[in-house]
């Protein structure tokens, strides 16, 4: 029995997948805050031309450099597993697989992207990235990067998690990463809440601010600023977790994959792993392409609470663009984004597309799961892998019920061994589900019940 | 106001646990855009929202979220704006 599949070197993708040239319902350009498409150079203070003009690319294939594929080989590629163990535990017929990214120096999925945006920007002549960080895991990735690339690196740290989580703290300055907390004294934007609230947490929204703040304002124009979720050129850089997959899939004798599970938050490990799996749907294959989040704060499979609040707003869905007048209809794909905003819009479209189908989870089933994987796989894993974990574990299953052979994967986007607080929580029994109130759901639908639809942008083939 | 401070969720945004202390004064001292999303199954947050914050308040922490890059161009600007009046 085979349990990891590797490849070689000289067997790794050299070519990352751009799913933007095969949406069967293409993206619009993004537009900017006076309703103009951005263009370029107005992006140019933050990232470098080479980065932005991948981000806009329509290309299908992407070349990646050699200079990046040998960093990527210090754990690339990753292990395809087969949880035997979890497979017997669960006396499913499905035969399950999963990559394994947690084998990454900073262990998580991240650093593909970290190197790639680190190896780009060196090769345009810059000198220092800077990036903003809750928990770390971003931040710790693109430390690792850029000193393996030979980049300064600035990390604003939001200063709740800066105090809460001094280990990843201490994992960027070990990469050699200055790591701020957030508000700074460092930046104009941190002095100013600083003074006017001494003893604030900090947010994202301030790091943010912190960090673009000192990649525009180095007059040298050496600094830029790197962003590790969302954006198009992101999502892009993952997509080497699937395309390996695929490979490896194949050298472990399977030709068809049934199911395809990935956790989402911004969306890039998701896409990293399913875009390449969706190129195979829209040319006709059958996979059900399943990206999974928490009941609490989702983003794909409910609309956000703040619409309830249209009119007091005085903007909808349908007319983010206040700006614009209350005439102004966006183009289709912006309502569509905006429903699962914080989402990437290239997995939004997917969504509304019907390629992809995603799926909520309560967190005690989701710890339930991630303890199973523990005790028969032996990983630890994040607490966002465990939201795919979960529902690998629905669908195997359904797959005994159903008498079925499948064959699924999922994307073990990351070990939690620095994230062990919500496992002490479950073991401890401190953590609870709430039922979802029915009623209230119901009240805030009736909410946004006299509003106009977006008109989306779809075929409807699936 | 501070009845639920020590109510405990994991924060997406972030990737840690959290109090709900943080969620309500997470954006410049009132509450993240995020927090009926994240709370609405397990308090009486809109009740807590609508006795605690005034209409504008509400409106101003709820309103609707632009595509990440259109907000990053605004940063930028900002950013711009605040480098120029630095002497």
């Amino acid at each position: 029995m085979r349990i990891k599949t590797v490849l070689s070197e000289s067997e790794i993708p050299k070519q990352w997948y751009n799913l933007a040239a095969d949406l069967p319902s293409p993206l619009q350009p993004p537009l900017g805050p006076d309703g103009n498409p951005i263009s370029p150079e107005m992006l140019a203070p933050v990232f470098p031309m080479n980065l932005i003009e991948q981000e806009v690319s329509q290309e299908r294939w992407i070349d990646i450099p050699e200079g990046i594929l040998n960093i990527l080989y210090k754990w690339r590629p990753t292990p395809l597993h087969r949880a035997k163990a979890l497979e017997d535990y669960l006396g499913t017929p499905a035969r399950i697989y999963y990559k394994n990214e947690g084998v990454s120096p900073p262990g998580s999925h991240k650093p593909n992207t970290a190197v790639a945006q680190a190896w780009y920007n060196k090769e345009f002549g810059i000198k220092k990235l800077t990036t903003e960080t809750g928990a770390g895991q971003w931040g710790s990735a693109l430390a690792f990067a850029c000193s393996i690339v030979g980049l300064g690196c600035k990390v604003y740290m939001v200063r709740i998690s800066f105090d809460q989580k001094p280990y990843r703290k201490t994992m960027m300055q070990t990469w050699g990463a200055n790591c701020v907390a957030s508000p700074s004294e460092e930046t104009k934007a941190g002095r100013d809440i600083l003074e006017k609230m001494p003893d604030t947490p900090g947010s994202l929204g301030i790091a943010i601010s912190e960090a673009i703040e000192e990649a525009v304002s180095d007059t040298k124009g050496e600094t830029r600023y790197s962003l590790g979720s969302v954006l198009n050129h992101v999502l892009l850089h993952q997509t080497i977790i699937g395309l390996e997959a695929k490979k490896q899939l194949e050298k472990a004798g399977e030709n068809k994959v049934d199911i395809v599970i990935g956790c989402a938050g911004g969306g890039s490990n998701f896409a990293g792993t399913a875009f390449p799996f969706v190129n195979d749907k829209i040319h006709g294959e059958e996979i059900e392409i399943i990206p999974v989040e928490p009941t609490s704060c989702p983003t794909m499979t409910r609309a956000p609470f703040a619409y309830d609040h249209g009119d007091t707003a005085k903007m909808t869905p349908l007319l983010p663009m206040h700006s614009l007048g209350h005439d102004f209809i966006p183009p289709p794909i912006h309502a569509g984004g905006l429903r699962y905003h914080g989402m990437a819009p290239l997995v939004s479209q997917g969504i509304v597309e019907g390629l992809l189908t995603p799926r909520a989870l309560h967190q005690l089933e989701c710890y339930e799961a991630a303890i199973t994987f523990a005790r028969t796989e032996g990983i630890i894993c994040a607490p966002e892998t465990s939201h795919a974990i979960a529902v690998t574990i629905q669908e195997a299953k359904k797959a005994k019920e159903e008498g079925k052979e499948k064959v699924i994967l999922f994307n073990m986007s990351g070990h939690g061994l620095m994230d062990l607080t919500g496992y002490q929580s479950y073991l401890a029994g401190k953590l609870q589900d709430y039922p979802l109130p029915e009623e209230e759901m119901q009240k805030s639908l009736k909410g946004i019940e006299g509003l106009p639809k977006p008109k989306e942008a779809k075929t409807g083939k699936w | 106001m501070n009845q639920y401070d020590n109510e405990r969720i994991y924060c997406r945004r972030l990737g840690h646990w959290l109090t709900f202390n943080y969620c309500r004064q997470e954006n410049s001292g009132l509450p993240c855009r995020k927090i009926e999303d994240c709370w609405f199954e397990k308090l009486p947050i809109k009740k807590f929202l609508k006795e605690n914050y005034k209409e504008e308040e509400i409106s101003y922490i709820f309103k609707v979220q632009k595509p990440k890059l259109t907000s990053i161009v605004e940063l930028i600007e900002q950013a711009k704006k605040r480098s120029n009046k630095t002497p």
